[in-house]
């Protein structure tokens, strides 16, 4: 009878450990600091997109039909960030005017997509600029 | 024995629950901060969302207005605008455009509910300054003005640079007056195809008087550029310059104000006069265009 107790309650206590043992785990593999790179990679897509409008590279990119420019620009972001922009027009935008992707950029899992306008020619355009950490192969 | 057995059994117990036990707070703790700070993230990611549309939108309409706004602090405050009068385009259909493109595809690509209210332009485009200057762009039936003033009363300019090029000919230009008790140096530069009527002038203006100056393209009394300096129309120390020509010669206007008692380091910004109302699920932001932040 003491043998039988002894064996319940050393059960209960595996029982009790194996399922804080799982808490523990479970709690710490959802805690993941990775969902604010998307609010960092957020943040610098805008500047970028921002820079390219107020330095006038998307206004230039339409208005000489070319976007070697704005490939420069995305060239000089940070290593580890890869962009690739569109740019559409108001009136028509069923296919991109102009592609750029930055130099030694494969397309990864997450990509965010941020957009902004811009005005040239008496036109209404708009830039999408998706943006991605660079997967290392 | 068995009682020092049993002892060494509760301690080794006790000291497992109290282990795991810590060990799973510290992890709900853990996870609980990075919730929220990933929760906080998201809602920085939002609000810069909302400045991000408004820094956007603000620069489309500087660019569509086309009056160049550039503010320098060197001691004084002075506030330069150059402008073409009439525009090289019509400044109200661009701005119903723009409207139409943020109302239907600007709102539908960044999944949000975006209105322009317009409603207040209506024959004339108000840029106001965070300090109560006033810059309207006036376009009633051809005739173009702009008006510099402020609705707090005075500007407080104390002294500008009015340039004006001018297309065409004129025929006459009025004499320069000398009020009484000048308190405003106005450096006035006037040039059209008439080389005679020239003007390179150091006009004392009296701001409490209205100072005007005529320029005539023809014998019609209506052919002309009309200019109030001071005081006029229930603005004080203002300035006017109004485009009458029945041609609509173009001005290339270039107007640079000193006024030295204005507190610039609180923030100063031009707003135009159009309410950008944004709403996404739970954000909603009503606010004036915001042309530019001068720091």
């Amino acid at each position: 009878m003491k043998g039988f107790v002894i064996s319940i309650d050393s059960m209960i206590a595996l029982i009790i450990a194996f399922a804080m043992l799982v808490s523990i785990t479970g709690y710490f593999s959802n805690s993941k600091f990775d969902l604010l790179n998307e609010p960092k990679l957020a943040f610098v897509s805008q500047d970028v997109l921002t820079v390219l409008e107020k330095n006038n590279k998307l206004a230039e990119a339409v208005k000489e039909n070319q976007n070697k420019e704005i490939g420069k620009c995305l060239n000089k972001t940070s290593n580890n960030l890869c962009f690739e922009l569109n740019i559409f027009d108001y009136d028509d935008d069923s296919s991109a005017l102009s592609t750029a992707t930055k130099k030694g950029c494969k397309k990864g899992n997450s990509i965010l997509s941020t957009k902004r306008s811009f005005f040239s020619e008496e036109k209404f355009y708009w830039a999408e600029l998706k943006s991605w950490y660079k997967v290392e192969t | 024995m068995v009682q020092g057995g049993n002892m060494k059994g509760y301690i080794v117990s006790f000291s497992a629950i109290l282990l795991l036990s810590s060990m799973l707070l510290f992890s709900m703790f853990y996870s609980e901060n990075v919730n929220s700070r990933n929760y906080s993230g998201n809602e920085i990611k939002k609000y810069s969302k909302i400045e991000f549309i408004k820094d956007d939108l603000g620069f489309d309409v500087n660019k569509i207005l086309g009056t160049s706004i550039e503010v320098q602090k060197e001691g004084n405050l002075e506030i330069v605008f150059r402008e073409q009068m009439p525009a090289d385009f019509n400044k109200m259909q661009r701005v119903v455009k723009l409207k139409e493109f943020i109302e239907s595809s600007y709102s539908a690509i960044n999944n949000s509910e975006i209105e322009l209210n317009i409603s207040r332009m209506n024959k004339v485009i108000p840029v106001r300054f965070s300090n109560g200057l006033e810059y309207d762009y006036n376009f009633d039936s051809g005739k173009n003005s702009i008006v510099f003033y402020s609705t707090n009363g005075n500007t407080d300019i104390s002294s500008m640079d009015l340039n004006l090029n001018v297309s065409g000919s004129s025929v006459y230009v009025s004499n320069f007056l000398f009020p009484p008790n000048p308190d405003v140096t106005v450096n006035f530069n006037y040039v059209d195809g008439n080389a005679l009527n020239e003007k390179h002038e150091t006009l004392l203006v009296n701001s409490g008087l209205d100072y005007p100056i005529i320029i005539r393209f023809s014998n019609d009394a209506e052919d002309i550029i009309e200019i109030h300096l001071g005081s006029f129309d229930a603005k004080t120390n203002a300035v006017k310059v109004w485009n009458k020509t029945l041609n609509e010669n173009k001005i290339s206007l270039g107007l640079k104000t000193i006024m030295p008692t204005i507190d610039f380091n609180s923030g100063f910004k031009a707003f135009v006069d159009m309410d950008l109302n944004y709403m996404q699920t739970d954000i909603n932001s009503d606010s004036l265009i915001e042309l530019k932040q001068f720091s």
